[in-house]
């Protein structure tokens, strides 16, 4: 019987991302604050056209915290921090942000260039840590969701305008040495704006600070 | 093995549709296309009025013939002739867009201009044809220029562009899902103001929200007024034109500021109410000052092709 190559290394793979001992792993804080920034594009439509892309960016302010740890941690009484622990998390997220115009379809319509600024509120839950594979970096992986306001203002006018979104975020936070941490996040918004729809993704990095 | 190796080639495929996919999405969505849809605009220009007790202006017609030129050069089809000066009174300006923009082929864009006097009463605003008599029937208010757009536009096509380079023509504007913190007697510095435009955003986000729910998402008109609807709106002798149309029609050649070879209605607009702030607001003050008003919505559409 032939036995499959992959499975050692996988074996091998999976022991060092989730590693339960071995020094410590991602430290889990009561709160920390993150900056950031990244590229995103939004899926802009109105019933009657089509969808266009508008390219834009953001940079966001945030403060994260751990809301409950799902498992206890022998560590939970030493220093008050959690290790290795799948746990509730929150978040409280100011965002400026730019979309520029899309590119005009065949029958001259196009979607207008807007910016503006907004609070989010986001919950969700952080995998227990892990060490990045090749980087050897205490990591762990976060998923949240949640809602927030947008107040716009639609590029080179006086037109002011709000309108209410569903947030998402999934997030890779890397401690690159204590108390930093360095966040990959894929940012996601769901925005009911002027009777359309524009879904926004991205991708961001930002500094945390735990 | 060979499930396996099924499932790897499934995963292949599976990654190269999707990547192919996306690929074809960006490309769809970003790329500029041709612009294949025709355009047809109606300018009306009034310099000379019929009767000798309304003032005459100098440029509304060059306004509208130059306006036009530039839009012909732009794949516009244009009809600058039949609704000029003492030939636009207010009856032929009805039976001209009833009888122009019926003949457009569906979904067509219809652009209509307008430069000449405006007035207002304190509830609406006004444009004033050639035949102007004195009474508040001989002008075309708000009211009447919307049901005409309604019922000799909007049957054919969705994709409406209306200009008014006259005084108080703020009034033909509306906010749709915005409010407009420009004043309409403007007088400071727009340009310095960024953080009280959030303020007032702040202050009034009940309402905002509150627009954005009604919104259905309809295509309304875009709308751009050389003017807020409390204030006059200059002709120069050295512009030899409208303040605003001179600065509408620099947009055409300096207005793209994204360089993808179209200007839309809001770049132009916001080109031409930059120019007016810095060249004319900053030179005559806050007594001649102006500024124009465009409506809000998500949607825009291209005013000038530069290919």
């Amino acid at each position: 019987m032939r036995q499959n190559p992959v499975a050692p290394l996988l074996c091998c793979v999976l022991s060092l991302c989730f590693a339960p001992n071995g020094g410590r792993l991602f430290a889990s804080p009561g709160k920390g604050l993150d900056v950031g920034g990244g590229a995103l594009f939004s899926l802009t439509s109105l019933p009657q056209l089509e969808t266009g892309l508008q390219p834009g960016w953001n940079a966001n302010i945030g403060l994260g915290f751990t809301l409950l740890p799902w498992n206890k941690s022998k560590n939970d009484n030493e220093g008050g921090r959690t290790e290795n622990s799948f746990s509730f998390i929150g978040r409280v997220q100011l965002d400026i942000f730019g979309l520029g115009a899309s590119a005009p379809q065949s029958d001259g319509n196009l979607y207008r260039a807007w910016q503006g600024g907004g609070l989010g509120m986001l919950f969700g839950a952080a995998s227990p840590g892990f060490r990045m594979p090749l980087l050897g970096l205490p990591a762990r992986l976060g998923i949240e969701a949640g809602g927030g306001l947008r107040l716009t203002k639609y590029s080179g006018t006086g037109l002011v305008s709000a309108h209410p979104a569903v947030l998402g975020r999934m997030t890779l936070d890397m401690e690159i040495g204590d108390p930093l941490a360095l966040e990959l996040f894929l940012p996601f918004e769901w925005a009911w704006k002027s009777g359309g729809q524009a879904i926004i993704v991205g991708l961001g990095l930002s500094l945390r600070v735990l | 093995m060979k499930i396996r190796a099924r499932i790897a080639g499934f995963s292949r495929s599976a990654g190269l549709i999707g990547l192919g996919l996306v690929v074809c999405l960006a490309a769809s969505c970003s790329l500029p296309g041709k612009l294949t849809g025709e355009r047809y605009a109606l300018m009306i220009g009034i310099s000379e009025y019929i009767s000798p007790t309304i003032q005459d202006l100098g440029y509304p017609k060059d306004d509208a013939q130059d306006l036009g030129a530039l839009l012909d050069q732009s794949g516009w089809n244009v009809d600058s002739s039949t609704l000029i000066d003492t030939g636009a009174i207010k009856a032929k300006i009805k039976t001209t867009m009833e009888t122009y923009f019926k003949a457009i082929p569906s979904q067509a864009t219809a652009l209509i201009y307008y430069s000449g006097h405006g007035s207002e009463d304190g509830s609406e605003a006004y444009i004033v044809p050639s035949d102007y008599g004195g009474t508040k029937t001989s002008l075309i208010s708000t009211t009447e220029l919307s049901l005409w757009i309604q019922d000799y536009i909007l049957p054919y096509t969705s994709n409406v562009i209306v200009i008014i380079d006259a005084c108080y023509s703020g009034g033909f504007v509306p906010q749709s899902d915005s409010l407009d913190i420009i004043d309409p007697d403007y007088d400071a510095n727009f340009g310095s103001s960024v953080s009280s435009l959030a303020l007032t955003g702040l202050g009034d986000l009940g309402v905002l929200l509150a627009k954005n729910l009604e919104q259905s998402g309809k295509l309304e008109p875009i709308v751009m007024s050389a003017s807020g609807s409390e204030e006059l709106s200059w002709e120069s002798s050295s512009l030899k034109h409208g303040v605003f149309t001179y600065y509408l029609m620099k947009a055409a050649e300096s207005g793209d500021t994204n360089r993808d070879d179209y200007v839309s209605a809001t770049e132009a607009y916001t080109y031409a109410a930059k120019g007016i702030d810095k060249n004319w607001n900053e030179l005559y003050g806050n007594s001649a000052a102006f500024y124009p008003h465009i409506t809000g919505g998500l949607r825009d559409l291209v005013l000038f092709d530069l290919h």
